[in-house]
């Protein structure tokens, strides 16, 4: 082993010891208290990472959710703490949710109650970095079976105990959804939830779509998946309405018929996903990941005071 | 169907969907599918144009099993007799 790979290994081990650290000491404490305290680290966290506070700021900007800079920098903040809270739900989603109903309200149109009855039928589910996908994800799994993609960290030891702190009934995680798509058409047949992000930055892989009427690169499996299995499509959101209580909520059934304009059949389902996941965010935006970098291009007039990460440089004097 | 109006068809669907520097003139139903380098996202594009150009349905898995454009076409033509 080189000297660089023992180092590394070094790190990671002593990053997993502070994470076995921080989760022992996160699972003893009860929500409220765990959800302040990740609050506060979140606030220390937003003084000192510039950079994510930049793009939270220049996102929250671009989608016109706040004009003005100062106004964009407190939600950023408010941004912070829910993601802070967010990954100590996640880390505590076991107990959360173990045989304790009352902490989820699921709301469920009639025609999409239909399909969880029926343990033939898959449904799509897609989602974003709203609320928390995770626990929601995880809670969901109760009504139906849920396959979901998880990317795998860089850490080996860290994933590893994190994937086995994943609930294991009814829920299940594969490799980064750019693994094979037949592991999706598999579990849809089976009538398993099929789980995906739709928000993720798409790079050079997807296509570009407005997302509050900017354009963002997008991922097109979701779209592709519902064009070719026809599986039901719902849009669910799983929105926090106190430390570890949530509501989920699936939108009504999506349907698009493939009409042979590949095109615009994606664009059409990617359109209306991208509808429900800003109308969502409309009705909570702290509740929305803005840290996420989801515009890497299109140009675009900052307020003044404010000069945002695709402006060249970091950094203003309200950031 | 027949099988030879099936293969020019599937050439068809198969360049469409593909970004490989492929000569398909010499597509057969010998050639392999992992030679055509689909990737997994890219198969989905495949399983579409076939859905559209044979108005038949398929799964991924089936696809993704075959060994060779030869076995696509026998699946095809089956779907097709039984539709």
């Amino acid at each position: 082993m080189s000297a660089a790979a023992r180092l590394r290994t070094l790190r990671h081990a002593v990053e997993y010891s502070f994470v076995r650290l921080l989760v022992a000491v996160i699972d003893l404490l009860p929500i409220g208290v765990a959800a302040w305290l990740a609050r506060r680290l979140a606030d220390a966290m937003f003084v000192v990472d510039r950079r994510r506070r930049v793009v939270a700021i220049d996102n929250i900007l671009r989608a016109g959710i706040e004009d003005d800079p100062a106004a964009a920098k407190r939600l950023a903040r408010r941004s912070a703490r829910h993601f802070a809270v967010v990954l100590v739900e996640t880390l505590k989603a076991r107990q959360l949710l173990d045989g304790k109903t009352e902490r989820i309200e699921l709301r469920i149109p009639a025609s999409i109650q239909a399909v969880l009855d029926d343990p033939g039928a898959g449904l799509l589910v897609a989602t974003g970095h709203f609320g928390n996908w995770e626990v929601g994800a995880q809670a969901f799994s109760r009504f139906k079976p849920v396959v979901a993609s998880a990317r795998k960290m860089s850490n080996r030891f860290v994933d590893r105990f994190l994937q086995r702190r994943k609930p294991a009934q009814g829920f299940r995680l594969v490799p980064e959804w750019f693994g094979s798509p037949s592991r999706y058409t598999e579990a849809l047949r089976n009538g398993e939830a099929v789980a995906l992000l739709i928000d993720l930055d798409a790079r050079g892989e997807g296509i570009k779509l407005d997302f509050f009427g900017r354009p963002a690169a997008t991922h097109v499996t979701t779209a592709m998946l519902h064009l070719v299995t026809k599986a039901p499509l719902v849009f669910a959101s799983c929105l926090r309405v106190a430390p570890g209580r949530f509501t989920i909520e699936l939108s009504e059934r999506i349907d698009i018929r493939p009409s042979g304009d590949k095109g615009a059949d994606v664009r059409a389902v990617l359109g209306r996903l991208n509808e429900k996941l800003e109308e969502a965010i409309r009705s909570a935006p702290d509740q929305y990941l803005w840290a996420h970098s989801r515009w890497k291009y299109g140009s675009w007039t900052p307020p003044e005071g404010f000069v945002p990460v695709s402006g060249g440089r970091l950094g203003s004097r309200i950031a | 169907m027949e099988r030879t109006e099936i293969l020019p068809r599937l050439r068809g669907v198969l360049e469409e969907s593909s970004t490989q520097p492929i000569d398909w003139s010499r597509l057969s139903e010998e050639t392999t599918v992992e030679s055509l380098g689909f990737d997994s996202l890219s198969i989905l594009d495949v399983l579409y144009g076939i859905e559209q150009e044979f108005d038949v349905e398929l799964d991924a898995g089936d696809v993704m099993d075959l060994k060779t454009v030869g076995e696509l076409v026998t699946l095809l033509a089956e779907r097709a007799a039984a539709a």
